[in-house]
């Protein structure tokens, strides 16, 4: 069954099945103000993600009207990598060490229309260690 | 405020950047070096002494950093021309609150505020203190003074939510949602409202007081304009008004929300809830919070009528096939579920039709029967059907199978759902052994054929057909606990151990290896699997259980400690920030997210295993240290002698407790810690189904918390009570002991007598009972090592009391020792003799014997140690007068050559267990998986596994199949099993040794008087 809805605290305990799954960082409270996609193996390969990113996208471009949506994802994470490639994200930059200090990250972008020349997603020529990433 | 003229708590900020950069680099001793140089400059600063006071306590030096700051403090209130702003104070803060002095941190802006009371930075510093300390009046009136200085929108939130906060997590009564609404009220009037957050609070206070309609105004008026996204305002619309009781408007919003998002699983039950004019949906929500909401769709039988019925239902059947005819080829599953749906509810009102259900179930198989979330998704419907139905079902699914599709992965979908189906509705529980033997051959055989399915894919992806790995294991345990060959059970670790080679990140695999290995006996083998599983943060608390109750009763103590140490500190940290996250929420004005939080809080808090590690931690402590009693005495003062822990055993009754642990992923024959089917005779079918009952493990870990929280001040009571005996027999006219001792033991033996169900004296004849060979030891029944416990702390109380009927003189002493000796002996000569000595069989009871060694032996031990050093009052210089009484003497000496002789058992076994060739402990376990005969027995998939990776395609597989084939070796897996079960023996062997030693220094010592 499926619902699309907020992420809640209690979720978090009924998110073991896609927590134990290699690729899915275990973060601890669901707070920030970004969002992650996860969803467990039953669900797989119905284009679930593509929904839920074209969601995402929808929200940031006409409500609050960003210029670009990004995301982390584990430069080992080559299935994913692949995924959004395809729904039209590119590698922004790699932040080192961004995975508990150990493993790399790939902030990847997708330029909204808001940002008429796409200037937002001119890929960065050297990686960035994850103090230099600007949170609000 | 100061630094924005260059001043930071009145310094100028070039000097003080440079200590900050040191610190933010963790280089303390230079940050240091830094802030005395410039506390010389400015010594009364308040501000430089707090952040000497933060570069101490990140250096460790709590006790210093506190006195710093208490210094600042000290200035702070004493001198009115100190600068007194919020970085000074926020900086204080960070430091009393890693010292766990919160209270001193809110005094200081508590006195700062009143000195300045419109400074707005200062009172917002004030808020945030009475937040961590979850002063959730004091945090209103804060806001309040805050909104009445500048008229914010954010700080009357601020007080609304701490409003919030006192009904649902405090004391405050539901009568403060008016205070609430009437705050915001007057505010919409004179100002209106700007985010939609305070919006939602706004009708949230509402909705809780029930009053639906205003809600509804509000929401349809200008300010629902707040609300950009269409179905988030159309969702909190149809909920007011199917709570309102107007199932018909509500019916139409959650049709229009369907229409925008058709596959909404949620609405489309709110919507035949509110056709069905049903209210299930919207009572008690907010009262049960279960972590799993039941998979059965809570529903009543409708009342209307049946003309209304048939009429309500028709209009949604046919929405419903609007719907499919909408989505197309979209994956939307809900509307083609939403009619299988349909028929049932005809079904529960009586006017169902089997055959109209059966016929919507194929054409959800048809479309979507080759996802692997086929089968969670229908089990709910399956429910109405009689067995014989759901057998006519699977062949109808099989039938319809055939000539769906020609896509290979979708023909293995299909071909694993049916397997699924199969095991869901109980048929394999029915199959003859040799037909469950073939179902699990097949499964494996198809796994292997469509390998070449998952040639392309990227090594971390998950592979066509994982899933056949797990349902032929799951056969193969059922085969074991039928027929109880072990050879099975092999079988299925190998199954296992093949799959995760192919690839090794499938977690489904581990956790089922991990259960498969406790239950055999190779521990440390579970624990290897369970650390590969990368548990971390709040799977901490949902998936510990996998491993934490077999590990409570291993030798694996470092592991352990590891276990209990990483796991209580991601509690205590959570605990300890969680407060922080709610700040942080208020400050980002995301107030649904502060009442979350705080109930989050609590959640973790009441966690029922969170209590359990908390008193576990410290009882493996005891352990590790009974050998030496002094060290014993070191780590009993760490635990304020166990007084804490007896509160805690008084309060669990009362106390509420959450339970957290995701019991889902656990394998179907161990559906819960406290169960183990594979441990009891074959049951069938009606033993499979997965339960949650919780009443029974609440009820579990109360009693166990209850007991053992207990043990603390019980080893320290003895210890004490026992250190009186001799002194008292050398010292006729010295001073006695404190009396308090024994009486105080002598409340908690009866407290424990009562947990294990009798009265104190009837305790005592239970015990002396069973050491003289009266009764047997199944009258202690699954509380053995409560009851053994309880016999060495009742000696240790008879040796200061001399008080019950035990004592007759010197015969109630001897008695009293002679029961604890008696019972350690007997019981492990009984377990020793009959244990299985084959490297296959699980050694079920082996954690009872380690139990045994390191709980009521490890503190009879202690006992004895403290006997021992009475006689040695001063220093450790044996004083040969010491043991005046002779007849105690013999009662201690008899007791260490029974403890030399009952610990020698013990290893003996284990050193033939651990000595056996290798090899000859290999070969036993793979000749389990010999086959016998023909196409029947154990080994038929093991054959195919090897037949498969002699001859490998590597065209078909691609290189890394391949590789990962070719790198299978069934031996190395046999061997690790040999050397798993080993390393657990030899742990048992090195605490058993360790006793060994100490009771042989004190038989000497004995030898010698």
């Amino acid at each position: 069954m499926t619902t699309i809805r907020r992420f809640c605290c209690n979720d978090l305990l009924r998110f073991t099945s896609v927590n134990l799954d290699h690729l899915t960082e275990t973060f601890n409270i669901p707070w920030k103000p970004n969002h992650g996609l996860h969803y467990g193996k039953e669900y797989r390969r119905q284009q679930l993600a593509k929904k839920l990113m074209n969601l995402l996208e929808d929200f940031s471009d006409k409500i609050d009207k960003g210029y670009f949506v990004d995301l982390f994802v584990r430069a080992s994470n080559t299935p994913a990598i692949k995924m959004y490639e395809k729904l039209g994200y590119i590698i922004y930059r790699r932040v080192l060490r961004y995975y508990s200090g150990e493993e790399d990250g790939l902030d990847m972008r997708k330029a909204l229309s808001r940002d008429v020349e796409k200037k937002s997603i001119i890929p960065l020529k050297r990686p960035v260690t994850p103090d230099e990433l600007e949170y609000d | 405020m100061a630094s924005k003229f260059g001043l930071a708590g009145g310094i100028p900020e070039r000097r003080v950047r440079p200590i900050w950069d040191a610190i933010d680099s963790r280089q303390f001793k230079n940050a240091l070096k830094l802030v005395t140089a410039l506390l010389s400059k400015f010594p009364n600063s308040p501000y430089c002494l707090a952040l000497k006071a933060l570069i101490l306590e990140r250096m460790g030096k709590s006790e210093e950093a506190l006195s710093l700051c208490l210094n600042a403090k000290e200035h702070l209130h004493k001198n009115d021309s100190v600068l007194m702003d919020d970085l000074t104070l926020s900086t204080l803060q960070i430091v009393f609150q890693r010292l766990d002095h919160l209270d001193m941190a809110t005094n200081c802006y508590e006195y700062a505020c009143g000195k300045f009371p419109s400074n707005l930075e200062l009172m917002m510093g004030l808020f945030n203190c009475y937040v961590r300390e979850y002063s959730f009046v004091k945090q209103q009136q804060t806001a309040i003074r805050m909104y009445k200085l500048v008229g914010e929108e954010r700080f009357l939130l601020w007080a609304v939510c701490s409003i919030q906060l006192q009904v649902f997590c405090g004391n405050g009564g539901e009568k403060l949602l008016v205070l609430a609404e009437g705050l915001v009220k007057k505010h919409v009037v004179s100002h209106s409202l700007h985010e939609p957050e305070a919006l939602m609070v706004y009708i949230s206070i509402l909705e809780q007081q029930a009053k639906y309609g205003d809600a509804l105004d509000i929401l349809s008026g200008k300010l629902g304009s707040l609300l950009l996204v269409e179905v988030d305002k159309l969702r909190i619309q149809g909920r007011l008004l199917a709570r309102a009781g107007d199932y018909a408007a509500a019916a139409n919003i959650f049709q229009k929300i369907l229409e925008l998002c058709p596959d909404d699983w949620e609405c489309f039950l709110h919507y035949l809830g509110c056709l069905l004019e049903d209210d299930s949906n919207w009572c008690n929500r907010a009262i049960t919070n279960p972590i799993y909401p039941s998979k059965f769709v809570e529903c009543k039988i409708s009342i209307l009528t049946d003309e209304v019925f048939d009429s309500r239902m028709s209009n949604a059947s046919e929405f419903v096939q609007k719907l499919q005819g909408n989505t197309g080829n979209n994956f939307a599953r809900c509307p083609y579920l939403a009619s299988i749906e349909i028929e049932r509810r005809k079904c529960l009102h009586g006017k169902g039709d089997d055959d109209k259900l059966m016929e919507a179930l194929i054409q959800y198989f048809v479309g979507f029967g080759h996802l692997a979330c086929f089968t969670s998704d229908i089990e709910m419907f399956l429910e109405v059907f009689t067995p014989d139905k759901k057998a006519e079902l699977l062949e109808k699914f099989k039938e319809s199978s055939v000539s769906i599709s020609a896509v290979p992965a979708k023909v293995l979908g299909q071909s694993i759902t049916l397997f699924k189906i199969q095991e869901l509705i109980g048929n394999m529980s029915k199959l003859p052994v040799v037909e469950l033997e073939g179902s699990a051959v097949q499964m494996v055989e198809m796994y292997c054929k469509n390998l070449p399915l998952s040639k392309d894919l990227d090594s971390q992806e998950s592979m066509h057909g994982e899933e056949l790995l797990s349902l032929a294991c799951n056969a193969f345990i059922q085969l074991f606990w039928r027929t109880r060959n072990v050879g099975y059970f092999v079988e299925a670790i190998m199954l296992l151990e093949f799959g995760l080679t192919i690839r090794r990140h499938v977690w489904q695999y581990k956790i089922s290896l991990l259960h498969l290995y406790s239950h055999l006996g190779a521990l440390s083998l579970a624990y290897e699997w369970f650390k590969s599983l990368d548990v971390k943060n709040i799977l901490m608390e949902t998936g510990s259980h996998h491993i934490l109750p077999q590990m409570l009763v291993s030798p694996l103590w470092v592991d352990l400690n590891n276990l209990l140490k990483d796991y209580l500190k991601f509690m205590d940290d959570h605990l300890r920030e969680s407060a922080d996250l709610t700040f942080l929420a208020y400050r980002h004005r995301n107030y649904s997210k502060v009442i979350e939080f705080v109930q989050f809080k609590e959640r973790l808090q009441h966690s029922n295993q969170y209590l359990v590690a908390r008193v576990e931690g410290p009882i493996l402590q005891l352990k590790q240290n009974a050998d030496n009693i002094e060290e014993e005495e070191a780590v009993l003062e760490s635990l304020k002698c166990g007084i804490h822990f007896v509160e805690l055993s008084n309060e669990i009754g009362s106390k509420s407790l959450t339970f957290n642990e995701d019991l889902q992923s656990r394998p179907w024959w161990a559906p819960t810690s406290e169960r183990n089917y594979l441990l009891g005779p074959y049951e069938g079918v009606s033993y499979c189904p997965r339960e949650n009952s919780m009443t029974e493990r609440e009820a579990n870990v109360r009693s166990i918390i209850e007991r053992k929280s207990l043990l603390p001040r019980m080893i320290y009571l003895s210890i004490q009570s026992s250190s009186t005996l001799l002194k008292e027999n050398l010292e006729v006219n010295g001073s006695r002991s404190d009396p308090k001792i024994p009486s105080e033991l002598k409340v908690l033996l009866e407290r424990y007598a009562k947990m294990l169900g009798y009265s104190f004296a009837d305790a005592i004849e239970v015990v002396l009972g069973v050491s003289n060979g009266l009764k047997s030891f199944e009258v202690f029944g699954s509380d053995l090592i409560d009851w053994i416990s309880f016999s060495v702390f009742l000696n240790a109380w008879n040796l200061s009391s001399h008080e019950i009927g035990l004592a007759n003189g010197d015969g109630g002493l001897s008695r009293a020792w002679h029961c604890v000796d008696s019972l350690l002996e007997k019981y492990v000569l009984g377990k020793v003799s009959s244990m299985e000595t084959l490297i296959t069989s699980p050694w079920v009871d082996l954690p009872i014997l380690v139990q045994l060694v390191t709980e009521p032996l490890a503190w009879h031990g202690l006992v004895i140690q403290s006997c021992f050093r009475s006689s040695l009052p001063s220093g450790k210089k044996k004083k040969k007068t010491g043991f005046a009484d002779q007849s105690c003497v013999s009662h201690i000496r008899d007791s260490v050559f029974s403890l030399c002789n009952t610990l020698e058992k013990v290893r003996k076994w284990l050193r033939e267990q651990i000595n056996r060739p290798e090899d000859e402990n290999v070969e036993t376990l793979l000749s389990s998986l010999q086959k016998k005969e023909h196409n029947e027995g154990t080994g038929q998939v093991f054959q195919i596994i090897e037949t498969f990776t002699s001859s490998i395609n590597d065209t078909e597989l691609g290189d890394r199949i391949s590789q990962s084939l070719k790198s299978w070796n069934h031996v190395d897996v046999a061997r690790k099993i040999v050397t798993g079960k080993c390393t657990v023996l030899s742990e048992f062997l090195r605490i058993c040794d360790s006793k060994s030693k100490l009771f042989q220094t004190l038989k000497q010592q004995i030898a010698q008087v």
